[in-house]
């Protein structure tokens, strides 16, 4: 057998540098310096040094604001420079996937803490409708609902002096993706805002027969799939974006569109407090109230028949018999739906 | 046997909970019952204040201008009727509930509460009309 010494050097050029050319290799190894072996440089690891040495280098200390992913780029996000871009400089403004060969994983942008403050500022102190700041922010209505609502405990604890976990809180945004504060001129895009949920019942594949000679509105349809869906135009969260729009696509002025967009709103706006207004009707008709010395008695009226059948039916009146509690059984949701 | 309409405790320890129950007198507390009328909740539970009005089942301001806490009843009147109708016996907090809920005479605590709430009432017109006269 020949003999191998220092031939691995030399069957890769360029390649395992030496150590002395090569700093960030693990020092030590003192014990090895009498061995004659070869080392044991793999071409995998000979060029994993080569790039922490070469391209690999900017992520060692990654710069402030930026989220160091391994396509580089800075931690701004929104919608319109969400795909990978390069500019100028040859690094891409935002990238949103932290592992470049899964295209599956996105890193989407989340709220920066100034954007949440002024979420709350608008919603609480200027008074303004979860819809109205939602479309100026370009935020999600539900997203906005919650983060005033998560700002009001926070600064509730704040009050009875809990400590907060910003340390966390901060390396945790320090790490991904943020949607700015743009109070003027225009908010960053956070999410497409004006979605249209899926309605559970139009998951299904229906054949419904109609006439040709009669009209077949999307208000049908949505009827045709259950009785109690409204059509797709009363169900978007931005109804007074869609009449702007209109308006505007049929010529009218800035200000007409406007108008338009204030009329749908305030439309919408009314709608809800209509049914919520009916819903506390129908509440308070079924519910009576007896006053008792320290506290009232609320009697709300039940049907004990819908316990019938095999007496198991969760909308049963009551305590149900031979049936265990479930409430400590693994994947209960017991997240609160309302708070008081 | 006689049926009796009575409450059974369920709930947790700290955390009582009744169903109010049509049974047979001498049959266990919490056996099986003929029928289950409805549950009381005996925990009061804060009144939760709204924006527009009271919140859900949220209790109304009394006069003092405070919400005031309220108990949660639930009962199935209809069915209540019935069997009261047939000769089923309340025990004393259940005709204490039935009688709230208007159902039989109010006796024990209720009917105390009652009149000293319409004594009250009474009191206050008699002030205001005197306000008034004069």
């Amino acid at each position: 057998m020949p003999p191998r010494i220092g031939t691995a050097a030399a069957a890769l050029p360029g390649a395992a540098p030496s150590r002395a050319a090569n700093p960030s290799m693990p020092k030590g190894g003192g014990a090895r310096a009498f061995s004659r072996s070869a080392r044991l440089a793999t071409r995998q690891r000979s060029a994993m040094w080569a790039w922490i040495n070469g391209a690999g280098r900017q992520f060692r200390r990654p710069a402030a604001g930026t989220t160091n992913y391994l396509g580089g780029g800075s931690n701004w996000g929104g919608q319109e420079e969400g795909e990978e871009g390069a500019d100028a400089g040859g690094r891409q403004r935002y990238n949103k996937f932290p592992f470049p060969r899964n295209r599956h994983f996105q890193s989407l942008p989340v709220l920066s803490e100034e954007l949440r403050d002024g979420i709350w500022d608008m919603v609480v102190n200027r008074g303004m409708s979860v819809r109205e700041v939602s479309a100026r922010m370009l935020v999600g209505v539900e997203r906005v609902g919650a983060v005033a609502r998560m700002k009001e405990v926070e600064r509730r604890w704040e009050k009875e002096g809990k400590r907060l976990a910003h340390p966390y809180a901060n390396a945790i945004l320090s790490m991904l993706p943020q949607t700015p504060y743009k109070p003027v001129g225009g908010a960053h895009p956070h999410e497409p805002i004006n979605d249209l949920p899926v309605h559970q019942a139009t998951g299904t594949q229906l054949f419904h027969p109609t006439s040709e000679s009669r009209p077949f509105t999307r208000a049908d349809a949505g009827r045709a799939f259950a009785p109690s869906l409204l059509p797709a135009d009363q169900r978007i969260p931005h109804p007074e974006l869609i009449a702007r729009e209109r308006v505007r696509l049929a010529g009218g002025s800035a200000r007409e569109a406007r108008a338009a967009e204030q009329e749908a709103a305030s439309e919408a706006d009314k709608l809800a407090e209509e049914k919520e207004k009916k819903e506390r009707e129908t509440r308070e008709a079924q519910t009576r109230t007896v006053r008792g010395r320290r506290w009232d008695f609320k009697f709300r009226e039940v049907n004990a028949d819908e316990v019938a059948g095999n007496e198991r039916s969760p909308k049963g009146v009551g305590w149900r018999y031979g049936f265990p509690h479930e409430d400590r059984k693994k994947g209960q949701v017991k997240i609160a739906t309302k708070v008081e | 046997m006689v049926v009796r309409i009575r409450l059974a405790r369920f709930g947790k320890r700290h955390r009582p909970f009744y169903n109010i129950v049509v049974a047979h007198a001498r049959t266990a507390r919490n056996s099986k019952p003929l029928e289950v009328l409805g549950t009381y909740d005996p925990l009061p539970k804060k009144a939760a204040a709204a924006a527009g009005g009271t919140a859900d089942g949220g209790g109304e301001a009394g006069a003092e201008g405070q919400l005031r806490p309220y108990k949660d009843v639930r009962l199935d009147g209809a069915r209540a009727r019935y069997w009261l109708g047939v000769g089923a016996q309340p025990s004393e907090p259940a005709w204490r509930i039935l009688s709230m809920a208007g159902l039989l005479e109010p006796r024990y605590r209720v009917a105390k509460v009652q009149k000293m709430e319409k004594a009250a009432r009474q009191k206050a017109a008699d002030s205001s009309s005197a306000t008034g006269a004069s």
